[in-house]
């Protein structure tokens, strides 16, 4: 393992990353007027406490992670990242697409993604699926999951 | 609470109660076979499907899904050497060598029986040691729930999987988002940065199912997806005759104490209960020699632990309001999502729920035994399922999981936030249980902590005055949150002094 490697890798990176978070936030709650209120009546006695706690947790995590000589592991992430951005998509999808086309566009995208080659298969478990739910939550259970914005079927 | 169990039966009693308890035990069976889901997503998985019913069903659906799951398990680990849930590991050292043997179905009837004396022991412990615990805890002041919030806290370090730095940073990574949004004292938003969505603060359901399941499907694509599983010839489940038992009891009743005793702590779980008691048996059993090879003291060994841990896991849940591991947490948060407030008033409020629970938690156990019969036959096919399609299932059902629970899009973002989240650090060894139990008991040990000091003019001394509970409390917090660190640090400490 190189020098570098050694000092900047995705431990390193993550674990600076937990340290910074917590002093960001405590130094966003300097100057506010409720903090002034005095000791337990403090809105930001309780989170001050936890994120001083953080802090120094993430001190001792940063060290311990540069003290060790464990290797990285490296992993196949471009699925990963075609997964999560799946996620993102899916997420943002549900509310204007609706459930179904979303979930149907979601899962054509996942199991292409993880290698399922089978295009009938990979249609027909994409449209089954959520179609059941839809069905069963729409009309039975009578949740309504949510709709496209253009029309009222789906 | 026996006043009330005329009203507690004929909640369970009823068409749909009955029916709730065997479609839920079944399907938490079918659960917990397959691989990867475990039963902190199962749970979550089939919460949206009880928004629409009444308090106790929708409990007992989440409870039989729970000890279902558990004992699911081990359908996998038997016929494909690959635990469907975590618990069910130590099952895959005997479970396994048998089913190659041929004795897959009699394997399975080892763990089943296994399952059921271990799951009905531990819920005859919840019912009788659960309503004295709540007892005890009713006369508690801030103070004392302070100090048993901090007890309950240290479970953390329990689950921490032997990273008990990390362990506890996601725990005050936690606490930190119980703390998001109006405060409990003054109301003041708190880090919401302007945005209104934050004022609510973040859910707890949709971090859990981001964390636990969405994350889960990023590491499994992550790793290589084996999508030919190799399977024994399974032609259904065989029951041991009586006479096979002799001599093992003995096994069985110390792995059901183990797993009970075990239960009952925070934040030990199963899996540990199961290893302990795996470890056990293969030191005190006669058939010692055997173990590793297909000896069935060993499968009775983890299987009547990890489901004697079910009940005992409730006790602290339901008495006092503090989950022992992430399943126990989700079922504490649906249990909010379905009106009823954790805590240690929990008995005292819900009489009658509690008891449904109970009289449900014990039936749930004993149809363990038909319903592992039926469905394991049913649900062994269902292990040749290739990977991707159950990923894409479990994100699905998760997604309308999160979006039922308040009906709410953001919830949506935070969960797939949480997922991604969930990977990156799940991936550097950061446990995600702490950052739930963090979550879960942070508004209640903020509360207590600020009640306690404002009622001692900010005098922290004072909780050590006139407290003897309370002092009992933390300092076994203390010796608990301590413990382990020094016992794991002390050695390296001093390989380094010597060192230089």
């Amino acid at each position: 393992m190189s020098q570098s490697s050694r000092w900047l890798n995705e431990r390193s990176l993550i674990a600076v990353a937990l340290l910074l978070i917590p002093v960001a936030l405590l130094l966003s709650t300097q100057g506010l007027t409720f903090a002034e209120l005095g000791g337990a009546f403090s809105p930001m006695f309780f989170p001050s406490i936890a994120l001083w706690l953080w802090i120094g947790l993430a001190g001792l995590n940063l060290l311990s992670g540069v003290l060790s000589k464990e290797p990285q592991q490296a992993a196949p992430l471009w699925r990963v990242a075609i997964i999560a951005l799946g996620f993102v998509g899916y997420a943002w999808a549900i509310m204007s697409l609706g459930f179904l086309l979303s979930s149907v566009l979601f899962c054509v995208l996942c199991l292409i993604s993880l290698g399922m080659r089978k295009p009938l298969v990979v249609a027909g478990f994409s449209i089954a699926l959520p179609a059941v739910l839809f069905i069963l939550f729409n009309h039975v259970l009578m949740l309504p999951l949510p709709r496209s914005s253009w029309t009222h079927l789906f | 609470m026996l006043q009330s169990l005329p009203q507690s039966l004929e909640l369970v009693f009823t068409l749909d109660g009955l029916l709730v308890l065997l479609f839920g035990t079944a399907l938490g069976i079918v659960l917990g076979a397959l691989p990867g889901i475990g039963s902190t997503v199962a749970v979550a998985m089939v919460l949206p499907f009880t928004l629409t019913m009444d308090q106790a069903p929708a409990v007992l659906t989440l409870l039989s899904i729970y000890a279902g799951s558990v004992y699911g398990g081990s359908i996998s680990a038997i016929l494909i050497n690959t635990p469907g849930t975590p618990q069910s590991a130590a099952t895959c050292f005997d479970g396994y060598p048998m089913a190659q043997q041929g004795k897959a179905g009699l394997a399975l009837g080892w763990s089943t029986v296994a399952s059921v004396v271990g799951g009905t022991v531990s819920a005859i412990v919840l019912i009788f040691a659960a309503p004295q615990l709540a007892a005890l805890a009713l006369n508690f002041g801030p103070i004392e729930i302070f100090a048993l919030i901090l007890l309950g806290m240290t479970c953390i370090v329990s689950v921490s999987e032997g990273a008990v730095v990390k362990g506890l940073m996601m725990g005050m990574l936690g606490i930190f988002l119980s703390c998001v949004g109006g405060d409990p004292i003054t109301g003041e938003s708190r880090f919401t940065f302007g945005n209104y969505k934050l004022i609510a603060g973040f859910n707890l359901l949709a971090v859990v199912i981001g964390v636990f399941a969405l994350s889960e499907v990023l590491i499994r694509a992550a790793q290589r997806l084996d999508n030919t599983t190799a399977m024994f010839d399974f032609k259904g489940l065989v029951l041991p005759n009586l006479s096979e038992w002799r001599g093992r009891g003995r096994n069985l009743a110390k792995s059901v104490a183990i797993g009970c005793g075990i239960g009952v702590l925070p934040g030990t779980g199963a899996a540990t209960a199961a290893f302990i008691s795996y470890a056990e048996a293969k030191r005190s059993s006669p058939n010692r020699a055997n173990f590793g090879k297909g000896e069935p003291d060993g499968i009775v060994a983890s299987e009547s632990a990890n489901n004697a841990v079910t009940g005992g896991a409730l006790v602290p849940t339901l008495a006092l309001g503090i989950p022992g591991d992430a399943v126990t947490a989700v079922m504490l948060a649906t249990l909010t999502v379905h009106g009823i407030t954790p805590g240690i008033r929990l008995m005292q409020d819900n009489p009658v729920v509690i008891g449904a629970i109970f009289i449900g938690f014990l039936l749930i156990n004993l149809l363990l035994l038909p319903l592992g019969t039926l469905v394991s036959r049913v649900s062994a096919p269902l292990l040749r399922l290739p990977e991707p399609y159950m990923l894409a299932t479990i994100t699905v059902f998760c997604m309308v999981g999160v979006y039922f629970v308040n009906g709410n899009p953001f919830d949506l973002i935070v969960a797939v936030i949480a997922g991604i989240v969930g990977f990156i650090l799940r991936r550097q060894g950061f446990p995600m249980a702490p950052l739930v139990i963090g979550m879960v008991l942070g508004p209640t040990l903020e509360i207590s902590l600020r009640q306690g000091l404002i009622l001692t003019d900010g005098q922290f001394s004072q909780f050590f005055v006139g407290h003897p509970i309370a002092v009992v409390l933390m300092a076994t917090a203390a010796i608990a949150l301590l413990y382990k660190p020094i016992k794991q640090g002390l050695p390296a400490l001093l390989a380094v002094v010597r060192g230089r």
